[in-house]
């Protein structure tokens, strides 16, 4: 691949076309989060082959700077912040099963006040405004875990427009400029209720693991609260510790 | 975007977690009457019902019968990422710890843990079953299996009054890291009579890998705790591959 920047009015369509959305990614015009254009739709307005737009999203999907997700579309990553990440300590989650695929479907995004209880965990005010995301994990299409999601909408208004099917909470709020660098957790068993256990599949009889966590930013700011209930038959968590 | 609708269930044990934190609720403080507070949430009776169950069971209220609901008393708090002894923790909590033992003994490592000890079949471990409570109300079962040659005569040793930590330092073992895995079990007749649970009732599942300052396995342990009773924690840092360190100390 030719570096950056030696891409002229020479160089092959795929290229330009490589370029012109990579500038695009970085001055904003396709925001992270959200679906660039369908490539059909690129092909028309170039004036180019579909099989060169094709290439020059391969390109960038390569890079990291694009995501495609099935049936759905092609996604702005914007910058690779995840994977200069390393987390330390904290609970794993292992899936009992080789070959894993995780899916993620939103169940519910809707909003909310605060309220007392979630006032107190987000630390903010009772009719601060909330968005309240629900969604179910599949492994391998068969439920694993249900996740409940708070967010102070003032932290990251433009939540509400990014499609949690296609990104993780994590980097949704990376998009929205904040920054995670710390996560109180804790683990609890409990009973679901009959409607959440019919929706994770598990005899509500049964327990599940409660995994719990307060995520901060640089600025011990609380930037979200969630909490995921998990089938013990379909995974466990570890934990690393050192002296 | 739509505004959340809750359940009413969900909305009850809301509002009752609301009322314990604007009423400063202590343990062992005395909750409102069922229809007191029916009467003032304009609840459903069942509804209430069901939502004070579920919080009864995740332990965070008591129900005495003919007396009336209690704020339970906090979780015994474990986090796993320090190395300290639950012995330490709980007096770090301002709990009393008591341990009693209901066995010691040698024994030979079956399949399972000679492949965890990375010793051939047969070699020889310490198995010690431990019974701790807390302000004794029991809280866990623990089974921990020690090197015998690195512990000749730890059946000798202490192991109700001390932490089997504290013992181990004494054979020259100091805790150095360690693995933990966390999942559900099901309570045995035995576990169940032990720590005053109904036989099949959820338990936290521990198994705990503890290395030494050699690297050796120091202790392999297989713990069931009461989750009303116990609740594990852990803190994740995410630290940044380029700068070389924890980005919270910026």
């Amino acid at each position: 691949m030719k570096p950056e920047g030696t891409v002229g009015p020479n160089s092959p369509l795929y290229l330009q076309l490589r370029e012109l959305l990579r500038n695009k990614i970085e001055n904003g015009e396709y925001p992270p989060g959200t679906a660039i254009p369908p490539a059909g739709e690129l092909a028309q307005t170039y004036g180019i082959h579909r099989l060169s737009v094709r290439s020059a999203i391969s390109a960038l999907i390569g890079e990291g700077l694009l995501r495609s997700v099935q049936g759905k579309g092609i996604f702005v990553v914007g910058e690779k912040l995840e994977q200069n990440l390393e987390s330390m300590g904290g609970f794993e989650q292992n899936m009992q099963a080789r070959q894993v695929k995780i899916e993620t479907r939103v169940l519910s995004k809707t909003w909310r006040p605060a309220g007392v209880v979630y006032g107190e965990v987000l630390k903010c005010a009772p009719e601060e405004p909330v968005y309240y995301i629900r969604q179910i994990s599949l492994l391998n299409g068969e439920p694993v875990s249900l996740e409940e999601v708070y967010v102070p909408e003032a932290l990251a208004p433009g939540l509400k427009d990014i499609d949690l099917n296609v990104f993780t909470l994590y980097e949704a709020c990376e998009f929205c400029g904040i920054q995670t660098v710390r996560g109180e957790q804790s683990l609890d068993i409990t009973i679901l209720d009959p409607m959440d256990a019919r929706l994770l599949n598990v005899d509500p009889k049964l327990g599940v693991l409660a995994f719990r966590c307060v995520n901060y930013d640089a600025n011990d700011r609380v930037v979200n609260y969630t909490r995921t209930y998990t089938r013990g038959d379909k995974s466990t968590f570890s934990v690393n510790y050192r002296r | 975007m739509e505004a959340h609708k809750p359940r009413p269930r969900e909305l009850a044990g809301e509002l009752l977690e609301a009322y314990i934190l604007e009423h400063r609720l202590q343990p062992g403080d005395k909750l409102p009457s069922e229809r007191e507070l029916c009467q003032r949430w304009s609840l459903n009776r069942s509804t209430l019902r069901s939502a004070m169950a579920a919080m009864e069971r995740d332990g965070i209220l008591h129900a005495r019968p003919n007396s009336g609901t209690y704020l339970a008393p906090p979780k015994f708090v474990r986090n796993l990422q320090d190395l300290h002894s639950l012995s330490w923790t709980a007096a770090d909590q301002q709990r009393v710890l008591t341990s009693s033992l209901l066995s010691v003994g040698r024994m030979e490592c079956d399949k399972t843990l000679a492949k965890h000890f990375g010793q051939m079949l047969g070699y020889p471990v310490y198995k010690v079953v431990r019974l701790r409570s807390v302000d004794s109300e029991p809280l866990m079962v623990e089974t921990a299996f020690i090197p015998a040659e690195r512990a000749e005569g730890l059946q000798e040793a202490d192991l109700e009054g001390r932490s089997l930590f504290a013992v181990l330092e004494e054979y020259g073992m100091t805790p150095e890291r360690g693995e933990e895995s966390i999942g559900i079990t099901y309570a045995t007749a035995e576990e169940a009579a032990l720590l005053a649970v109904d036989e099949e009732a959820p338990l936290f599942w521990l198994v705990t890998r503890t290395y030494d300052q050699t690297g050796a396995l120091m202790e392999y342990c297989r713990t069931a705790a009461r989750p009303d009773r116990v609740r594990l924690t852990s803190v994740l840092h995410r630290w940044d591959a380029e700068t070389g360190g924890p980005d919270d100390e910026a």
